[in-house]
């Protein structure tokens, strides 16, 4: 007797609240390769100098 | 109730009443994301920060024109406000961005190891250099898609908007910038011995 396939696309909802594994999202495989690339990329935020932000905010009050 | 509990849309309703601490909050919680999508677009601290700057000063006078959209979400206005003008410079610059620095932070210090041997350090080394080198590869509406979803958090339909395309060919898009990353760790050697 033939077993019966155990489904893997169900949808699951993210932290975004999109769809996993439909049409409008990423599959499960892809989400968890990025899952394995996040911390990796995580190092990558930076922040603008204090001096940029300053400036900005200089310029906001001086209209 | 204090700044950081409010949300987005109540800071934003402040700074254009005249509260200019609200634009501070506002940067501060956002900055990050919107600094980094812009940096590693353009590969440069310098232009990053000009930029990103730019981008503010047109946040600033829409919000004190009060031409700003509510119905939309303030962080990926400023992203597109700030892809637009990466796109400005580029079209001036007549160059190609790519994802990867120039200021020798790399992207895969976080795979580091505590108290490895050296032969593991050599590894983690080459493997660092490899992937560094890999992501040169993936095209650059790939590069800013994986850019624009990770920093950003934005939703494909937000990126879709973002970049003028449909919400299919932003998910295909990222599909491929996936699939080619793993293709091409898988495939390292023979790619970057051509």
């Amino acid at each position: 007797m033939m077993e019966t396939i155990t489904p893997t696309l169900n949808p699951v909802v993210d932290s975004n609240g999109e769809l996993r594994n439909t049409g409008e999202a990423l599959l499960r495989h892809e989400i968890e390769f990025l899952d394995e690339l996040k911390p990796a990329l995580d190092q990558l935020i930076k922040n603008p100098s204090a001096a940029v932000v300053e400036h900005i905010l200089a310029f906001s009050k001086s209209l | 109730m204090s700044f950081q509990e409010k949300t987005d849309q109540e800071l934003v309703h402040l700074y254009i009443q005249g509260n200019e601490a609200s634009l501070s909050e506002l940067i501060n919680r956002h900055q990050s994301r919107i600094y980094t999508s812009i940096y590693l677009l353009v590969k440069d601290e310098y232009l990053a920060e000009d930029i990103f700057q730019d981008t503010f000063i047109k946040v600033i006078r829409t919000l004190k024109a009060g031409k700003y959209n509510e119905e939309g979400k303030f962080l990926p206005w400023v992203l597109r406000i700030g892809h637009n003008l990466v796109i400005d410079h580029f079209r001036k610059e007549k160059r190609n961005p790519t994802i990867t620095n120039s200021d020798g932070f790399d992207i895969f210090d976080v795979l580091g190891i505590h108290d490895e041997s050296m032969e593991e350090k050599m590894v983690k080394q080459q493997t660092h250099d490899d992937l560094k080198k890999l992501i040169h590869y993936l095209p650059s509406e790939q590069k800013e898609v994986l850019i624009m979803r990770h920093y950003g958090e934005l939703s494909f339909k937000d990126i879709a908007e973002l970049t003028n395309v449909s919400i299919n060919t932003a998910l295909g898009r990222m599909r491929y910038a996936l699939n080619n990353l793993r293709k091409m760790m898988t495939n390292k050697e023979q790619l970057l011995k051509a």
